[in-house]
């Protein structure tokens, strides 16, 4: 029983010898030259438009992000200027001295 | 110079001529490795576009240190690996790291009485570490020597052969494993 699974294996490792060369479809060349030669705009495989949809949609995430952080900030700046100006406001009250 | 030497350099210079011819000469090596390495016909075919892409842009690059066969199969096999780590990521976006299931491949080469083996094979050489992977195509599936391996994988005799051995110790482990029947 084990030489036998042993044999198989063997068989199985060797399988591909003495077997003939897959040839492409045809129309490879004419689509390669096509590409190299005669087009001037370059033409994207689907997998390449995956990756621009994806690298897109990254860069756009990051920006609503980086936008959402700034405007977080501003808010925060302009509560402290308003207390600033506040505090001013009061300073500037109290230098009224005939009203 | 040798004569492929001799088309690389027209290539070079833009001769749509002496591309066509290389693509003659050396398709069905390029295609029938790649095909090896993705397992199906959509991938193979565009890994062939891929390299004979490559070949063109970098002709003026080729200094002859190495024979053409030498350079283009370490071309294909270099577009070849590249092209399994990409989808791999692809897939993993995609799918979320879920294994899709694939369909067993089908060599259209190989022999009648052997398609079933050879399924087999194809099967466990998926799982083979990189290196294995390709002194094993080249060496048994391309039958190409040795030396030629060695010279592809930028590595010694030596090291193609220990490779070689841990190859096939791999694959007769895992076609235990997987047919525990047969």
């Amino acid at each position: 029983m084990k030489n036998n699974q042993e044999k198989w294996v063997n068989e199985v490792v060797e399988s591909m010898k003495g077997s003939q060369r897959a040839k492409p479809a045809p129309e490879l060349l004419g689509k390669i030259t096509h590409q190299l030669f005669d087009q001037k705009a370059k033409v994207l495989s689907i997998r390449q438009w995956r990756i621009i949809a994806i690298a897109a949609t990254l860069i756009l995430a990051l920006n609503i992000l980086a936008i959402s952080q700034l405007s977080s900030n501003n808010k925060a700046v302009n509560t402290q200027m308003a207390e600033k100006n506040s505090g001013q406001q009061d300073i500037i009250s109290n230098y009224k001295l005939y009203e | 110079m040798s004569r492929e030497y001799q088309i690389l350099k027209s290539i070079a210079n833009g001769d749509e001529t002496a591309f066509r011819e290389l693509y003659v000469q050396f398709s069905e090596r390029v295609y029938n490795t790649a095909l090896s390495y993705a397992q199906n016909v959509e991938d193979a075919e565009e890994i062939t576009q891929d390299v004979f892409t490559k070949i063109f842009r970098s002709a003026d690059k080729f200094k002859g240190k190495s024979k053409v066969n030498t350079w283009i199969y370490r071309i294909t096999v270099n577009t070849a690996l590249n092209h399994l780590k990409s989808k791999k990521r692809l897939s993993f976006i995609q799918f979320g790291g879920e294994i899709k299931q694939q369909i067993d491949f089908e060599h259209p080469g190989v022999l009648l009485e052997n398609k079933e083996k050879a399924k087999a094979l194809f099967k466990v050489i998926k799982t083979l570490p990189e290196s294995q992977k390709t002194a094993f195509i080249l060496s048994f599936i391309e039958e190409l020597p040795r030396q030629e391996v060695a010279n592809v994988m930028k590595t010694s005799l030596k090291a193609v052969e220990s490779l070689l051995q841990r190859a096939k110790a791999n694959l007769r482990k895992k076609l235990q494993k997987q047919y525990p029947k047969k």
